[in-house]
């Protein structure tokens, strides 16, 4: 019976949206307040419906309803509970129904924490959000129902894919899905501005706590599957320039960019023309990504649908969200007033050459990720591009950023000093040069290139302790005193600083990861020990184990100080599923704060023993410290008040009060 | 002593160019029965491995991949370097076999120069955009504070009138 | 403001030239599947090789086999399930007389390849094992199943990769094979 409630909820949802997309936009138009109101109410009942029918999916989940296809082909009566719940997106249909659910959600919260925004820039706001939904739930109900049913029921489930049952792949897609369809508001926001003609401090204001909403979640959810990739996958990498990766990385890029423009525009009401661009185009990349990886136009493991007939009906999507937004801003955008003037080394000079720098990166990324189609396109010889292209061309792009995100907060609006700003750098800049002399006799041999990211990272660092230090005051009143003032520092200004830091943690750790790993390759029998870098790893034995849907081979492994004492275990495993069939292999990994251990367990070898890949990886957990901080520091920024305050109502624009006044 | 810091951040920012030269370091797949024991050509398979397609997998090395066809392409890597072929003439061997598809690295030729020189371009092109918008604000900017100056001046009895003097001074002070 | 203007419409120009590839993408994507298999050796001559069969009576395949007539190269394995899938298409092609059907077990032993063309029929003139798959790899092969057509002269002419089709086979391989015998 449930699942029938959940199509019918989704099929109400599209009515709702419907009327939400077309009765606020007229509304607005004609500065009918209760037209305009409707908005807000209407984004509250396509949510709920859409819950309604996310609950009924997942209850056909849990409860193993096989006669729902959607449960046959993705969950099992063995799988673990948790993974039966993941299962429901854990495919193309439930997917796009959570896809669908979390882009009325935004809507509700627009509605919930709006109540200080002008009727005709909510209403016109909520009326394009719902004309997004209104696609959607029509490419939902017309080619991905996630409520079809089969008859007769089979007996079993196919089970889902055993890469997908993991903890922390099971909450990749969600938190990357707040991400991508949180970028939605922005455009929203951005087209609403368009068709009412007008940007200005107050509209950034407004933008920028969505904006920031949707980075956090981004930057958590392709952190999630960067470290899924790494402990799972087995070799340690964590980032492999697929082209769906890819497809997440772009639109973070540009995300990133948007959110430091949307500070020019809001102080110093400049860069507006090119800020509601951004806007615009980092709900197109979330959505061109969402075509690349269900229409089949590119191959990748990722991939969810290879059905070019789904990929015709989102394109159509595409078109019309993209291009009529594109079409709106090549009509409109030359008629926003531009805004003051400042020299070219200044704040505003340094957020330009961040933004400059972040979209050039993601063109870059663009590029090579859909190279390989354009070639086939025109006919001419297949390539393929991968790391190394992207190696050569987006990391000369991002040094400089680095660089500029040092020295950038230090300079002042309107006209900057830069060898001021250069001389608070002095004692930081000595130290790195200092600690990279040290280091570099260490690790030149190994890679003389790490040395720039490292030195790098360590700048970034120091920049923000001192940053900090500077701050609290502590030269001035003291320490007592500097840490009471270190913790009445406004929000944002920690938000920005753990971003930062956070940014520096990622930087050197994926310099290690990447560049200073050590590595062997050893078959080893019960007893042996071998050593890996200042390390001995003894191998204990293996056995076989069953776990709830799979058997394996799990191997036992120990690092061990030079006096015999054991100061970690390792149990990788080698694992074959019910139902598919499939194997994967499980990482024993050991994480300090400075470095990883990792152990895989390979063939078994005539003689019994096992071959191990053992690796050493300095650095390779400030990759998830770094993602953290980041994460952390956007929803820190989100908490801080004067960014939720936003702008005060403006009389003029409320109908209802003109009336009033009218008629006093 | 402004001139030595500066020198020294340009140095900082050329460091880049550096990555276009050194290739980069990444994990193995190589089992220890492939491993050859003369460590030089060893050496040389690892690198020509890394930049070789593993044919059925997603964007990964050969070196990087468990798949029974990446095994076999690490194993003939070996046997071309140990026959006594050029790095140049194992890439050659596989690429006859299967097209320019198999590096993972594109090729720099005529076909791929977009691709190459595509980042290059993009970003001067901001840098360019960048620049003529920043000329047009410059100049929208003085016609803006000329009209308002002549108006204000009528009206504003308040105006301090700078005499030629002080005028050069305070443009002087401006300019900086 | 002239300029202006014209820097805000080109992303939409932008957006229009990359509907276009998008267009053209999904149009080539109806027919690719879901692996992009290379066919560098098409137009090259045949790679030098000498397999053995899967017994003692039936015959091997060679180099030399290929030519004087229109062959048929199909890769394929016991334990391949495409491959079955396939099998009904090859038996029929088999039985036309402007081409002789030629089979490379590609990563198999002649113990169950003898087992399944056993169970399921035999389709082929001539049999090699490639139990190493190294032939394989000279013909540029990257999973199975893969099939190949070569002409009189013993040039590789055309390659299909994964399983045949009955469209794939109308419309490009009976063509081929009945223009190869004019």
């Amino acid at each position: 019976m449930t699942p029938e409630l959940g199509h019918y909820a989704l099929i109400l949802a599209l009515f709702v949206a419907f009327f939400q997309s077309t009765i606020p936009m007229w509304g607005a138009a004609r500065n009918n307040i209760y037209a305009m109101n409707f908005a807000g109410h209407a984004a509250m009942a396509q949510f709920l419906c859409l819950l309604v029918a996310f609950a009924s999916l997942t209850q056909a989940f849990v409860t193993s309803d096989f006669s729902v296809a959607n449960v046959v082909a993705n969950s099992h009566s063995l799988q673990p509970v948790l993974y039966k719940v993941s299962a429901v997106w854990g495919n193309h249909e439930g997917s796009l129904l959570l896809w669908v659910v979390i882009l009325a959600g935004f809507g509700a919260l627009v509605h919930f924490f709006g109540g200080n925004l002008p009727p005709n820039l909510k209403s016109r706001t909520l009326a394009v959000q719902a004309m997004i939904a209104v696609g959607f739930l029509l490419f939902l109900l017309l080619t991905s129902n996630p409520f079809a049913r089969l008859d007769p029921a089979p007996f079993e489930g196919r089970s889902l894919n055993p890469l997908l049952q993991d903890p922390g792949l099971a909450f990749h897609p969600p938190m990357l899905y707040i991400g991508y369809v949180g970028l939605s508001i922005a455009y929203s926001f951005a087209v609403a501005a368009l068709i009412e003609g007008k940007v200005d401090a107050a509209w950034a204001r407004w933008v920028r706590p969505w904006t920031l909403l949707a980075w956090s979640f981004l930057t958590a959810g392709i952190m999630l599957g960067s470290w899924w990739a790494y402990y799972e996958l087995g070799w340690g990498g964590f980032w492999y320039w697929d082209p769906v990766e890819n497809a997440s990385f772009m639109p973070w890029l540009v995300a990133t960019a948007l959110l430091h423009s949307a500070i020019v525009v809001e102080k110093r009401d400049t860069l507006k023309t090119w800020t509601i661009l951004l806007a615009i185009i980092a709900f197109s990349l979330s959505l061109i990504g969402t075509f690349l990886v269900r229409s089949g136009i590119l191959t990748s493991v990722h991939a969810f649908a290879n059905d070019p007939e789904r990929g015709v009906f989102i394109l159509l999507l595409l078109v019309v969200a993209i291009g009529g937004s594109l079409t709106l801003y090549a009509w409109r955008a030359p008629q926003l007033k531009g805004g003051g003037l400042f020299r070219p080394i200044s704040r505003e000079g340094g957020l330009i050459l961040n933004n400059l720098l972040l979209t050039s990166a993601c063109a870059t990324v663009f590029l090579g990720t859909l190279y390989p189609l354009f070639v086939e396109v025109l006919g001419g010889d297949r390539v393929s591009v991968g790391a190394p292209y992207f190696n050569a061309t987006f990391v000369p792009l991002i040094i400089p950023l680095l660089l500029a995100l040092v020295v950038g907060p230090k300079l002042a609006w309107k006209r900057g000093d830069i060898w001021a700003a250069m001389a608070g750098l002095r004692l930081a800049f000595f130290i790195t040069v200092i600690i990279s002399l040290g280091v570099g006799i260490l690790i030149w041999q190994k890679s003389a290139v790490a040395i720039i990211g490292l030195s790098i990272a360590l700048l970034m660092m120091l920049n923000s302790v001192g940053d900090i230090y500077t701050r609290a005051g502590f030269r001035k009143s003291g320490f007592i005193k500097g840490l009471k003032r270190l913790i009445r520092l406004p929000r944002a200004f920690w938000g920005m600083t753990l971003a930062h830091l956070g940014v520096a943690f990622l930087v050197a750790g994926a310099t290690g990861a990447t560049l200073l790993t050590y590595e062997k390759i050893v078959a080893l029998k019960p007893g042996q020990v071998t050593q890996l870098s200042y390390f001995n790893i003894r191998f204990d034995g293996a056995n076989d184990v069953t776990g709830p849907n799979y058997t394996a081979l799990r191997g036992h492994y120990s690092a061990i100080s030079n006096d015999g004492e054991i100061i970690a275990k390792f149990t990788p495993e080698r694992r074959r599923y019910v139902g598919g069939g499939q194997e994967t292999t499980e990482a024993g990994i050991k994480s300090t704060f400075w470095d990883d251990i990792y152990v895989v367990i390979g063939d078994r070898g005539e003689d019994g023993s096992y071959v191990a890949r053992l690796y050493h990886k300095p650095l390779a957990p400030w990759l998830w410290w770094g993602s953290f901080l980041m994460v952390s520091g956007g929803f820190i920024s989100l908490s801080d008040r004067s960014l939720r305050v936003g702008a005060p109502k403006r009389i003029g624009d409320n109908a209802v009060i003109k009336n009033k006044i009218r008629n006093a | 002593m402004k001139k030595t810091i500066s020198i020294i951040f340009i140095i900082f920012l050329l460091m880049p160019a550096f990555l276009l030269i050194t290739p980069f370091n990444n994990a193995l797949a190589v089992q220890p029965d492939e491993i050859l024991s003369d460590s030089k050509l060893e050496k040389r398979a690892r690198e020509i491995s890394k930049g070789l397609r593993c044919l059925v997998c997603q964007n990964q090395s050969i070196d990087d991949s468990n798949a029974d066809l990446a095994k076999d392409l690490r194993i003939i890597v070996r046997e071309r370097l140990l026959v006594g072929d050029s790095d140049k003439q194992v890439e050659e061997y596989l690429i006859d076999r299967y097209g320019n598809y198999v590096l993972l690295e594109p090729p720099v030729n005529s076909q791929t120069m977009i691709l190459w020189l595509g980042p290059l371009i993009i970003l001067s092109f901001g840098m360019v955009a960048v620049a003529i918008w920043y000329r047009g604000i410059k100049k929208t900017n003085n016609k803006n504070s000329d009209d308002r100056n002549e108006d204000d001046n009528k009206n504003d009895i308040n105006i301090v009138k700078l005499n030629a003097d002080e005028q050069l001074r305070l443009d002087t002070i401006l300019k900086e | 403001m002239r300029s202006l203007r014209l820097y805000a419409i080109l992303p939409l120009v932008l957006f229009i030239g990359l509907t276009a590839y998008f267009l053209a993408g999904l149009w080539g994507a109806q027919n690719k599947g879901n692996r992009f298999i290379p066919s560098a050796m098409v137009n090259k001559p045949v790679p030098d090789f000498n397999l053995p069969s899967f017994n003692q009576n039936f015959p091997a395949l060679a180099t030399a086999d290929l030519k004087g007539k229109t062959q048929i190269v199909n890769f394929f394995a016991s334990w391949c399930v495409p491959c079955l899938a396939e099998h009904p298409l090859i038996t029929k092609l088999s039985k036309r007389d402007d081409v002789e059907i030629n089979g490379i077990a590609y990563s198999d032993t002649g113990k169950n390849i003898a087992k399944w063309l056993n169970k399921h029929g035999n389709p082929y003139d001539r049999v090699g094992v490639d139990a190493g798959r190294r032939i394989g790899i000279d013909w540029g092969v990257t999973g199975v199943p893969e099939t190949y057509i070569i002409n009189k002269g013993g040039v590789i002419i055309y390659k299909h990769g994964g399983p045949l089709r009955i469209d794939v086979i109308n419309d490009e391989i009976i063509p081929l094979l009945e223009e190869q015998a004019e």
